[in-house]
């Protein structure tokens, strides 16, 4: 939004100077320069592409290591380009800065500017206007420029009188607009800036009955921002009473989702309804309900006719019919012992692909098992996910499949009851501090934007060479600052406004 | 019949419609810039395919008892149109019928899709989708979406002028104003939808932005137009340059309603093709 250059200008591009401040001043303007503005502009865009291609650490660590499972020999070389944090690599935060930069470096001269032009009046009338647009003669009996000068005036025109002419100059909340757009992009990269570093969020998986208290150690997945103090986290615990979800059985949209519906008591003492877009809010911290699944519930004897294992797990549901997979790892045995399952709600044995859910509601459940002996590898020191089953050291023993109820005598003499299907449901902890002055900074943005984009700085002028008794001849003609602006409009207006009606209309002004 | 099939016979009957003015418009393309009996009568069926797209639109909103944004069928038909309407307006004030065809091209083939490809049942939306948020979102961005296909079609024709094809169309600067115009228009809209989506995946998913693929690819569309603004006034980039950039602004527009919907899971995955 700078002045345009001459083409000449543009074309001697002038080398850098050789000393050092001539060099900063150099780099200064390149910087800030409408060009450079443009390129970075596209930059950013062209930036943000690999990050919606690839899975995002942000988003789910588990898809990223699926993917680099599936790419090994690539999923070094993205990891190193930061190809799976995009927004938070080193170049995207380069590339954005430098915008940052450049926007900085526009706007605050034109600040100044701006607030200079409000004690300057506009300049003085040229002597000659017939060769601007819309300029038109006019005969005219009782009229003064003094009138006219009223007119203008009433209607908003800043105004420059000087002899027997007047500039009349009119759209400086364009300007305006534009500063407060770009002050507001400024905001809204601070808001984003204290989100990323006060903010925390995390997930927590909750089965019926049981309840999460607002602690470290409770969260499946926790992040939070480089300045975040967790003796800020606010204290509070709550218990998942019950979960509803119903799903569509008529044809039409079989298994869409109609309804969830979280039961939950805050703190011992409140009972709230969370539902998908009705989210909780403690203190700040706001806890949304973000998913749901299976939780099948299991015991497993072993030959000697003790309970090793008595509990519900979590699956986690892989489609749309909540097809789900889990894992159970019973490390106290000796040798150890691992069960990798998939859990069917609607179970259906497809010719194809075996055993799918058709349904995702609880109408035909059943439990596919394989059950593994020997090392389960936990005991290496290394982190294991609790909903894979390393079988590299282990023999499998068995599979089976179980209705609820249904118990598995393994022939090693070991008994596997499926007692039946609890629900659980995924919650989201988020701590956003930015989000108020983001939406300032966006509101701001809007406001900005109409006026900047709506509005058109333009001048109009009014000469009455000699002035006489009886009919005096004015001229009128306007100018608009950008050319997509009709000054023809203004001069109708004004005319209209000193009683002159204008006839004969110069062909169709199409588009 | 239900409303639901007469909405479906509203749908075809548009495209039908539109297939017949794809002839009317093409003839009037030829002849001279006055205004023909042909292009009257292609502009008089426009209005027609507008206001049977429109009740197929409050049919389905009737059966489904919601606003029509439920699915992608529905945001293909609502989008078709917005471009229509789009055009019908602007066509109040000025004489453009010499945009038609390259309106109803664009408009036959997304109705197309979304009758072959896209189409699902009226039924009720998933509870992600059930906020007052729903239609100030996705209707911001259908308008947007009617009038940046505007400007898609003028920056084509005005890099078609430049090259001195179609003589019988206006000069390349006054599309090339046109078009501007156009997205002055849009580009606030469109910056409304992105906020509104915004604050309703604060409420929803607790956080207002996330880089979800449909929200980067959101943002994308209005960076690239962003950049179309700035280069309108910037040294050696008005005309042919800034005609590209907007292009690629729609290209993005277009990739993340076909390839990021159908193609790439994420939270906005929802939306039963």
């Amino acid at each position: 939004m700078k002045k345009q250059i001459s083409a000449k200008q543009r074309t001697e591009t002038p080398l850098p100077p050789l000393d050092f401040a001539g060099f900063l001043r150099w780099t200064w303007r390149q910087l800030t320069s409408m060009n450079t503005a443009l390129l970075l502009l596209l930059l950013v865009a062209l930036a943000a592409i690999p990050g919606s291609l690839l899975p995002q650490r942000t988003a789910s660590i588990l898809k990223v290591n699926n993917w680099k499972n599936e790419n090994p020999s690539l999923a070094q070389i993205f990891d190193n380009l930061s190809l799976f944090d995009v927004y938070g690599s080193f170049w995207f935060s380069a590339i954005y800065i430098l915008l940052m930069i450049s926007l900085i470096g526009c706007v605050i001269p034109r600040l100044k500017v701006y607030w200079q032009s409000f004690n300057e009046q506009p300049p003085s009338p040229p002597i000659k206007i017939e060769r601007f647009e819309g300029y038109l003669k006019i005969q005219l009996t009782n009229t003064s420029l003094n009138k006219i000068e009223a007119e203008l005036k009433n209607s908003g025109w800043r105004i420059n009188r000087e002899g027997n002419g007047l500039t009349a100059e009119k759209g400086y909340a364009r300007e305006a607009g534009n500063l407060v757009f770009h002050t507001s992009m400024i905001l809204l990269t601070i808001a984003l800036a204290l989100g990323a570093l006060f903010s925390y969020r995390g997930t927590v998986i909750v089965k019926e009955g049981n309840g999460f208290a607002n602690t470290l150690t409770q969260y499946d997945d926790f992040r939070a921002g480089k300045l975040f103090n967790i003796e800020n986290m606010p204290n509070f615990f709550f218990t998942l009473n019950d979960f509803v979800v119903e799903f569509e059985r008529s044809i039409n949209q079989t298994g869409s989702p109609r309804k969830f519906e979280a039961d939950i008591t805050l703190n011992g003492k409140d009972d709230l309804m969370v539902l998908v877009n009705k989210p909780f809010n403690v203190a700040g911290t706001k806890i949304y309900l973000t998913g749901h699944g299976y939780a099948p519930r299991v015991e497993i004897l072993n030959q000697k006719q003790e309970i090793v294992y008595s509990d519900s797990i979590t699956f986690l549901p892989q489609d749309g019919n909540f097809t789900s997979t889990g894992v159970i790892k019973i490390p106290d045995e000796k040798p150890q012992l691992g069960i990798k399952a998939s859990f069917l709600p609607t179970a259906n044995i497809d010719p194809m692909n075996g055993p799918i859910s058709t349904f995702p509601a609880l109408d035909n459940p059943q439990l596919f098992m394989t059950l593994w002996q020997g090392d389960l590898g936990v005991n290496d020191g290394i982190a294991q996910s609790i909903y894979r089953l390393d079988t590299t050291k282990m023999t499998e023993l068995g599979i089976e499949e179980l209705k609820p109820g249904e118990t598995w005598k393994t022939e090693q003499g070991m008994e596997i009851k499926f007692l039946g299907v609890e629900q659980f449901a995924s919650f989201q902890v988020a701590y956003e501090p930015g989000r108020y002055l983001a939406l300032i900074g966006a509101s701001l943005a809007m406001l900005g934007m109409f006026f900047g984009l709506g509005i058109q700085r333009r001048k109009i002028w009014v000469l009455m060479p000699k002035v006489q008794n009886g009919p005096n001849v004015i001229e009128i003609a306007g100018l608009a600052k950008s050319d997509s602006h009709d000054i023809n409009k203004d001069i109708d207006k004004v005319l209209q406004q000193l009683g002159i009606i204008k006839i004969e209309k110069k062909g169709n002004r199409s588009i | 019949m239900s409303t639901n099939s007469l909405s479906n016979l509203l749908v075809y009957f548009a495209i039908f419609l539109s297939a017949l003015n794809l002839i009317l418009f093409s003839i009037t393309l030829g002849q001279s810039k006055k205004q023909s009996r042909v292009s009257n009568i292609a502009m008089v069926l426009t209005w027609l395919i507008g206001t049977f797209l429109a009740a197929a639109l409050i049919l389905r909103a009737v059966a489904a008892q919601r606003a029509p944004m439920g699915n992608m069928y529905e945001f293909a038909v609502a989008s078709a149109t917005a471009i229509i309407f789009a055009f019908l307006f602007i066509s109040i004030k000025k004489d453009i019928s010499w945009l038609g065809i390259f309106i109803i091209v664009p408009v036959i083939i997304l109705l197309g899709l979304a009758v072959i490809v896209l189409y699902t049942e009226s039924g009720p939306l998933v509870p992600a989708l059930k906020s007052s948020w729903l239609l100030i979102h996705v209707s911001s961005a259908i308008i947007s979406y009617g009038a940046f296909s505007i400007n898609f079609a003028l920056s084509i024709l005005y890099l078609l002028r430049v090259k001195g094809k179609l003589k019988s169309l206006p000069s390349p600067n006054r599309i090339d104003e046109f078009s501007y115009k156009v997205v002055l228009f849009a580009f606030p809209i469109w910056t409304f939808a992105v906020i509104s989506g915004a604050i309703w995946a604060e409420s929803a998913w607790g956080r207002y932005w996330g880089w979800d693929p449909k929200e980067t690819w959101a943002f994308i569309t209005w960076i690239i137009y962003a950049a179309y603004l700035h280069s309108r006034v910037t040294v050696g980039w008005k005309g042919t340059k800034s005609a590209w950039v907007s292009i690629f602004g729609y290209a993005a527009i277009v990739f993340n309603f076909f390839v990021i919907n159908i193609w790439v899971t994420g939270l906005h995955s929802y939306a039963g093709v």
